[in-house]
């Protein structure tokens, strides 16, 4: 089970620091007496006819890693919710995870009515013990009570539980709920435990949101190795640049953007990071330039680019980022390597046929860490999962992850692009649909465009514009709804009203003509 | 140089706020200033001021507010001031 990875060491460590989080260090003795009375307050008040899954409405505080260990001890999947998402969003989440329990923080307590007020059916709400001697905390609503304090029953799950929903941008404007079991979980954990050797005294830093899969890979391999979870504040480049270095971290996890902002903001300098072992980088494209100063910076850390989407468990390739390979000036982008342990990869036609070797075509991912589907039975992206056998696979069933790739001697698995509309910003899955779907929406528009741009020197976007066909539309107004109903990395930096709108010999909207007119400085972006 | 601080937030910044509405004070990263928002705003404060923020001078405090912004980069205006807005001036 997921949560054993942290309650076995817990057995065997209980004096060891477990998490520093808010300018405290707690010990894995304190985490596990916490845990196990969120776990016990649970079960007290679930209903067995109930959904087993609970909401986690939290900032990276102590309450929200005692609240993910306790609501998986309970037997529950955990559904995070990340307080930087917008309500709406927050809302149609709480709808379609059908979950009839939430914990919340005091500081997401303050955003909550606006939540409920968005909702038809409440989950029933109980605030997650804080440290009361923190006085800056905001003090809630009385209405608002704790778990019940009750005798702690070890519950027995299997690993087809699930053990956590997370939401990924849809195309049709709801997010999509990914199930991720036990199984699939377990299955990812302790193939990387087969991949880094365990280190001393680690120090994982815990960068990205509890809504994002790279944390499963911080919260469970750290513990699982021991180590003790480092959690910045912000995540602001230069902060973090320093956190490096005051806390010693000994191993790295982010998308490449924020690293690429540290060596913007000329943190990336050589020999900065000596305590650095181990730096994973995932989620988007990592170039050549970065990887080149990041090693520079952290001259005693493997360095690795790792792949995969949310529906096959943080990540199924990893791809060991050498001096030797960054010699050659002609590998601009880290390729995405080679299967990790247990997970199966084909590359086929649009037929589902494998290519000939060498040959361009859609990446499937099999195996272990790959979910039964998404939340939703109704959801047209179930079409992905297809079952299907191939001479010399064990998998029968795959995901089609829409990514284009070509398989090397060399460096095994090379990423060729999307065979879709989704981007990726900073990390992040955007459908570009979705935000032409709620543009389209405020803006009265006819037509609307919603293009990538603009893109840094190795082509990855860094924000959106979206062109709409409405002369009288009022900007100020599209860009506060856009705020309001997505999360804050897929709201367009501009809103380009247009007469008409360029179209292809199709007769579709020509969105290569629109990019042009980004990139020739038509558009200020 | 407060006004040209405020000029180039309004300009680079993205923040979630109008700029007007801060006070020297306020703390920027409070007002909506992004990773993306700082490294723009970093870039278009030395265009502007015609200076080279050298890198132990780039912290987290540096950023706060405008008033952080201005005591923290004064020393590098006032040595380099007559030929940087000169230089800064024919560049725009």
């Amino acid at each position: 089970m997921l949560q054993s990875f942290f309650f076995d060491s817990a057995a065997s460590q209980s004096h060891s620091p477990a998490l520093w989080v808010d300018q405290r260090l707690y010990s894995y003795g304190e985490i596990e007496t916490r845990a196990r009375r969120v776990s016990a307050g649970l079960a007290a008040v679930a209903r067995t006819s109930d959904a087993r899954r609970c909401l986690l409405f939290a900032h990276r505080s102590v309450a929200a890693y005692v609240g993910v260990l306790g609501i998986l001890d309970a037997g529950m999947a955990y559904v995070p919710l990340s307080p930087k998402m917008p309500a709406t969003r927050i809302a149609a989440i709480i709808e379609q995870s059908g979950a009839p329990l939430m914990l919340i923080d005091r500081r997401c307590a303050a955003s909550l009515d606006e939540v409920l007020s968005l909702l038809d059916e409440r989950p029933q709400i109980f605030l997650l013990d804080e440290d009361a001697d923190d006085p800056h905390l905001p003090s809630v609503a009385a209405t608002l009570s704790s778990l019940p304090a009750a005798p702690y029953v070890q519950h027995q799950g299997t690993v087809h539980d699930v053990a956590y929903v997370l939401f990924t941008s849809g195309s049709t404007g709801a997010p999509k709920g990914v199930p991720i079991t036990h199984a699939n979980a377990d299955a990812y954990v302790t193939g990387q435990l087969q991949l880094a050797e365990k280190v001393r005294d680690a120090r994982y830093v815990q960068f990205c949101e509890l809504s994002f899969d790279p944390s499963v890979h911080d919260m469970f391999v750290c513990w699982a190795n021991g180590g003790c979870l480092y959690v910045p504040h912000t995540v602001d480049p230069v902060y973090n640049a320093d956190f490096i270095k005051r806390h010693e971290i000994t191993h790295w996890n982010s998308v490449p953007s924020v690293a690429g902002f540290m060596q913007q903001m000329r943190k990336l300098t050589p020999g900065a990071f000596p305590s650095v072992r181990m730096s994973l980088f995932g989620g988007e494209p990592l170039p050549r330039s970065l990887a080149l100063a990041w090693m520079r910076a952290a001259p005693n850390s493997r360095v690795l680019h790792m792949y995969g989407p949310t529906e096959a468990t943080v990540a199924c390739t990893c791809f060991e980022v050498t001096a030797g390979f960054l010699d050659d000036p002609q590998h601009t982008v880290m390729p995405l390597g080679w299967a990790l342990p247990g997970v199966e990869l084909m590359i086929v036609d649009a037929g589902l046929e494998p290519v000939a070797a060498q040959q361009t075509g859609e990446l499937l991912i099999g195996g272990p860490q790959l979910a039964g589907g998404y939340l939703s039975p109704d959801e047209a992206g179930n079409s992905r999962f297809v079952a299907k056998t191939y001479p010399g696979r064990r998998g029968q069933r795959w995901y089609r992850s829409c990514d284009a790739a070509r398989a090397t001697t060399q460096h095994g698995i090379v990423f060729q692009g999307r065979l879709d509309t989704q981007v990726k910003i900073r990390g992040n899955r955007v459908e570009l649909e979705e935000v032409e779907h709620v543009v389209q929406a405020c803006s009265h528009a006819a037509l609307c465009a919603v293009i990538p741009w603009p893109l840094d020197e190795v082509g990855r976007a860094t924000g959106l514009v979206a062109f709409v066909a409405n002369a009288r539309v009022e900007i100020a107004l599209v860009l506060r709804a856009c705020r309001q109903r997505l999360p804050v990395y897929a709201v367009p930096q501009r809103i380009v009203a247009i007469d008409a709108f360029p179209l292809n010999v199709n007769g579709k909207i020509d969105r290569m003509a629109l990019a042009g007119q980004c990139a020739r400085g038509e558009v200020a972006a | 140089m407060k006004a040209d601080l405020r000029r180039v937030l309004a300009e680079t910044a993205c923040l979630d706020v109008p700029v007007e509405t801060l006070s020297d004070t306020d703390n920027l990263y409070a007002a909506g200033l992004s990773s993306l928002g700082t490294v723009r705003l970093m870039l278009a404060v030395e265009d502007v001021l015609g200076i080279e923020i050298p890198g132990e001078l780039i912290t987290f405090d540096l950023f706060q507010c405008i008033d952080s912004l201005t005591s923290g980069l004064a020393p590098l205006v006032r040595e380099e001031s007559v030929a940087g807005r000169q230089y800064a001036a024919a560049r725009r």
